[in-house]
């Protein structure tokens, strides 16, 4: 197997995904193929680890979702809410933009050493 | 250095218990505040990461709990509810993505920024010692095709099955198989552009 074909099939072979004993003959001799498929093992956890950070939701959603059983059967209710809302919220974002980074909090859980 | 999945913090899954799921089940409406404190940060992140736009995001949000709550009584607890809640999530925000008229695409440029505000120094260990900027990662994100992006964020950032992807997105598992493996590449060649080249030298 030559490089390019090799390359071709690499994405395929993240998360624990075997590659094919022909490409797995390959990387043995090819040290730019090697590197090349270390690339996508290290992306792949990258985005992996992105699962664990959340961004912060704009203010007043929280409360919206803690209130659907009190809304609950009466979904037109729950839709003018929502509309309500996403005048607000754009200012919101408006003002976010403009001055703080209030709203643009993350939460982050994972700790790079 | 930690891995990836190690998370020192209580996580969704630790904070939403059987027990709270069973009371929330009975209406109890205190249980129900207490699950979405516990979950609504995560479910607004999946939703924006597919949707990029916050006003979309907050709304399908609140498709997903609206869901969720009147989906209550079938969820039989055989998995776990967080791992279901996700489910709910994506639902919404891909219905969402389908209905939505393509509007706005200076404010979607505002959010990809709004998901680059990460800490300066996050950033996550690579193979070799190399780091990985998760503001440059959730930027070349951004720039993927949205059915790229949808499907190697839902594959590679939150674990679901070729087969889950292919359900959810109303495509053949093939298809779905696809758009991951182009969208890795594709997220590469951004990612590594200096080495987005054709290989130095060519071997058996």
């Amino acid at each position: 197997m030559k490089c390019p074909e090799v390359r071709e099939e690499l994405p395929a072979y993240v998360r624990g995904e075997q590659p094919t004993l022909a490409v797995r003959r390959h990387l043995s001799t090819c040290e730019g193929c090697r590197e090349e498929s270390a690339r996508y093992e290290s992306l792949a956890g990258a985005l992996g680890s992105l699962q664990s950070m959340t961004v912060e939701p704009p203010s007043g959603l929280k409360h919206a979702l803690v209130a659907i059983p009190s809304n609950q059967g009466r979904l037109g209710a729950v839709r003018t809410h929502v509309t309500r809302h996403r005048r607000r919220y754009v200012g919101g974002a408006a003002v976010a933009v403009a001055g703080t980074a209030g709203a643009l909090l993350l939460r982050r859980r994972l700790v790079a050493a | 250095m930690k891995r990836p999945n190690d998370h020192r913090g209580a996580t969704s899954k630790e904070l939403v218990s059987p027990e709270l799921v069973d009371r929330c089940k009975r209406g109890d409406e205190a249980a129900w505040s207490e699950l979405v404190e516990a979950t609504h940060r995560e479910v607004f992140t999946v939703c924006l990461r597919i949707l990029r736009d916050r006003d979309d995001a907050a709304e399908a949000t609140q498709d997903a709990f609206l869901k969720a709550w009147r989906g209550l009584s079938r969820f039989r607890g055989d998995s776990m509810f967080t791992t279901w809640l996700y489910r709910v999530a994506v639902n919404a925000a891909i219905s969402k993505q389908r209905s939505r008229a393509r509007r706005r695409m200076h404010e979607t440029d505002t959010d990809d920024e709004m998901l680059s505000q990460v800490p300066s120094a996050a950033s996550v260990e690579a193979a070799a010692g190399a780091r990985i900027e998760v503001a440059q990662l959730e930027k070349a994100l951004g720039r993927l095709p949205e059915h790229y992006r949808t499907a190697v964020m839902l594959r590679d950032v939150y674990g679901m099955s070729i087969e889950e992807i292919a359900q959810e997105t109303d495509i053949s598992a093939t298809a779905a198989k696809v758009r991951v493996h182009r969208g890795r590449k594709r997220l590469k060649e951004m990612m590594y552009p200096d080495e987005a080249g054709s290989p130095q030298r060519s071997s058996e």
